[in-house]
């Protein structure tokens, strides 16, 4: 089965790339991801709730989604597919400190599942659609267009929104692609791969 | 489309730890959850369910409990097998877990945290040709996992997979459903009046999926089809209408023209929180399975999180089998808004279509259909 590739985002080093185009840098005092929010005019309050994965997930989609015309898409036919490496250790490190010093943070403990961010996007941009999140050792393309594959040959979407994201304290490692049944892009594993890479 | 069948269960959680043994107890109308003075240090008197220590048996020198547990169940499986087709680039492992070894968390740094460890272990242990796919999709993991199985076997991906659920109770879960104020004084009531939450449970379960029915040495079922869904509503709140939950179970249901009333067995999400069973009851309604025969299995050992969708699956194909589909245990007075058929006493299914859902925090809802028999 062929993929096609539609919109892809990198953010990494402080840096946003769609389609593999420089779109915005770090510059100010603000944390990289409140400063990307800001630079974008996004108005979505939620987003100082999320914990950082969910903020790179959310903005990542953004970025991802608002070139994809999804519009074209009915509210279910787009799947979310995420992975990455770490699940939500980050979280759950500073909710088992809140635990420890006394108060267990139940808005803390709620991010402690990495499917939240898959939650986050779908709640932003009214997806109804299948979901899944899987943990490998690092980005497998393979793995993801697999399972793109996989949702195509049973009618159970017509496009998948694919992710990487991992977050190590305040650095990021993001990549998001829009993968379609049908296009003029097409896209393999390697190639895929190429691009998570910046080959 | 490919027919994939389903069968090869192995279980281990608080009631037992074969699959019959399980299901006999859950006949008997006994529950493996139990009241433990401040388990894990955490103040609640709500009951748990811990599996018995004698049950778990030691892989490796530093093999942790879940592993154990994972590791048992694999062997189980793999023995109502007429060959282990895992060693081969034709067989998948999947292992659905919500949170893994969390119980090492009070070590910083302790590499067993991280997921993939899972993966890495199981595929020394048994020799496993491919790297074992790990999801971690909240409630749904498990059910998520058996869809996730289908799909790849009918994409032509792998002839075989084995799906395994496993999670256990720990200080981390235990505080966190603390917090929420979603742990239940004593005894979960899915469904009824009086309900006010959950008790954790800790389980793992192995069934394995495969286009190839020789493949089992005993009994296998069918696996038809499958579908999950998000509410796009709330992070950690149940949708008002059910929207992902009804989604899941029409998207199931309508490719393969099985129709709600043709549904002998629907094994629910049921957690016994407020929210989510009320939610259930509407999602049920706007599908139409409000007459079909409902139990949750929170009762008899809990929520088990990512091992829930595996163990509870497996236990209703058990209980098709038999043609004896039990109680909701905790159960009395009805107390959700939309209509259910809940189950009061031992009954046979009204057919031999079984449906499974299950619900999960990131708004996550997921259906799968299987015909037994």
């Amino acid at each position: 089965m062929s993929l096609f590739l539609k919109t892809y985002c990198r953010i990494k080093d402080g840096e946003v790339h769609i389609n593999g185009e420089l779109f915005c840098q770090h510059m100010d005092e603000e944390p990289f991801l409140r400063s990307v929010y800001k630079h974008i005019g996004l108005t979505y309050p939620k987003f100082f709730k999320m914990d950082e994965l969910s903020r790179l997930g959310f903005i990542g989609a953004e970025m991802t989604l608002m070139r994809s015309e999804l519009e074209e898409y009915a509210d279910d036919d787009v799947a979310v597919v995420f992975s990455n490496h770490s699940s939500s250790l980050q979280t759950d490190f500073q909710y088992y400190d809140t635990l420890k010093s006394g108060i267990a943070s139940p808005g803390l403990f709620v991010y402690t599942l990495p499917n939240i961010e898959v939650g986050e996007i779908c709640i932003r941009h009214k997806l109804y659609g299948e979901n899944n999140f899987l943990v490998t050792e690092r980005f497998d393309a393979a793995q993801l267009l697999e399972q793109c594959e996989a949702l195509f040959a049973d009618n159970a979407a017509k496009a998948v929104l694919i992710g990487w994201t991992e977050v190590e304290n305040d650095t990021h490692d993001g990549f998001f692609a829009f993968i379609t049944a049908a296009g003029m892009n097409e896209v393999t594993s390697e190639s895929l791969t190429d691009i998570y890479l910046g080959r | 489309m490919s027919e994939v069948y389903i069968g090869a269960k192995s279980v281990l959680c608080p009631l037992g730890d074969t699959p019959s043994k399980v299901y006999e107890a859950m006949l008997n109308g006994e529950t493996g959850l139990k009241s433990v003075e401040r388990p894990f240090g955490i103040d609640t008197t709500s009951h748990v369910g811990l599996i018995p220590e004698n049950f778990i048996l030691q892989e490796h020198m530093d093999s942790t409990r879940l592993e154990n547990m994972l590791a048992l169940c694999y062997e189980r499986s793999v023995a109502k097998l007429r060959f282990d087709p895992f060693q081969d680039e034709d067989g998948l492992v999947i292992i659905c877990t919500t949170k893994g070894n969390i119980d090492k968390i009070n070590k910083n740094d302790d590499p067993r945290l991280s997921l993939t460890r899972l993966g890495n272990f199981m595929r020394q242990s048994f020799d496993l040709a491919n790297q074992p796919m790990i999801i971690s999709n909240a409630c749904i993991s498990g059910v998520l996992g058996i869809i996730t199985a289908a799909r790849l076997i009918r994409a032509g991906k792998y002839d075989h997979v084995m799906v395994l659920g496993g999670d256990i109770v720990s200080e981390f879960t235990l505080s966190g459903f603390a917090a929420l104020h979603a742990l239940t004084d004593g005894l979960c009531k899915p469904y009824d009046k009086n309900r006010t939450g959950i008790n954790l449970g800790e389980a793992a379960a192995g069934l394995v999926l495969s286009n190839d029915d020789t493949l089992f040495k005993g009994t296998y079922d069918q696996y038809i089809s499958g579908a999950s869904a998000n509410d796009a509503n709330h992070i950690s709140g149940p949708s008002r209408t059910g929207e992902g939950l009804h989604r899941s179970i029409e998207r199931t249901l309508n490719p393969v023209s099985v129709d709600p009333e043709q549904i002998g067995y629907l094994s629910a999400h049921g957690t016994g929180t407020s929210f989510n069973d009320e939610m259930e009851s509407i999602a049920f309604e706007r599908s139409r399975l409000s007459d079909v025969p409902v139990n949750s299995m929170k009762g008899y050992f809990g929520h088990t999180l990512g091992a829930a969708g595996v163990i509870e699956t497996m236990l209703g194909l058990e209980a098709m089998k038999r043609k004896q589909l039990v109680p909701s245990l905790g159960f009395e007075e009805m107390g959700v808004s939309s209509p259910m058929n809940i189950i009061i006493e031992t009954i046979p299914p009204t057919s031999n279509f079984f449906l499974k859902t299950a619900s999960g925090f990131g708004g996550c809802n997921a259906a799968a259909l299987f015909k037994v028999g």
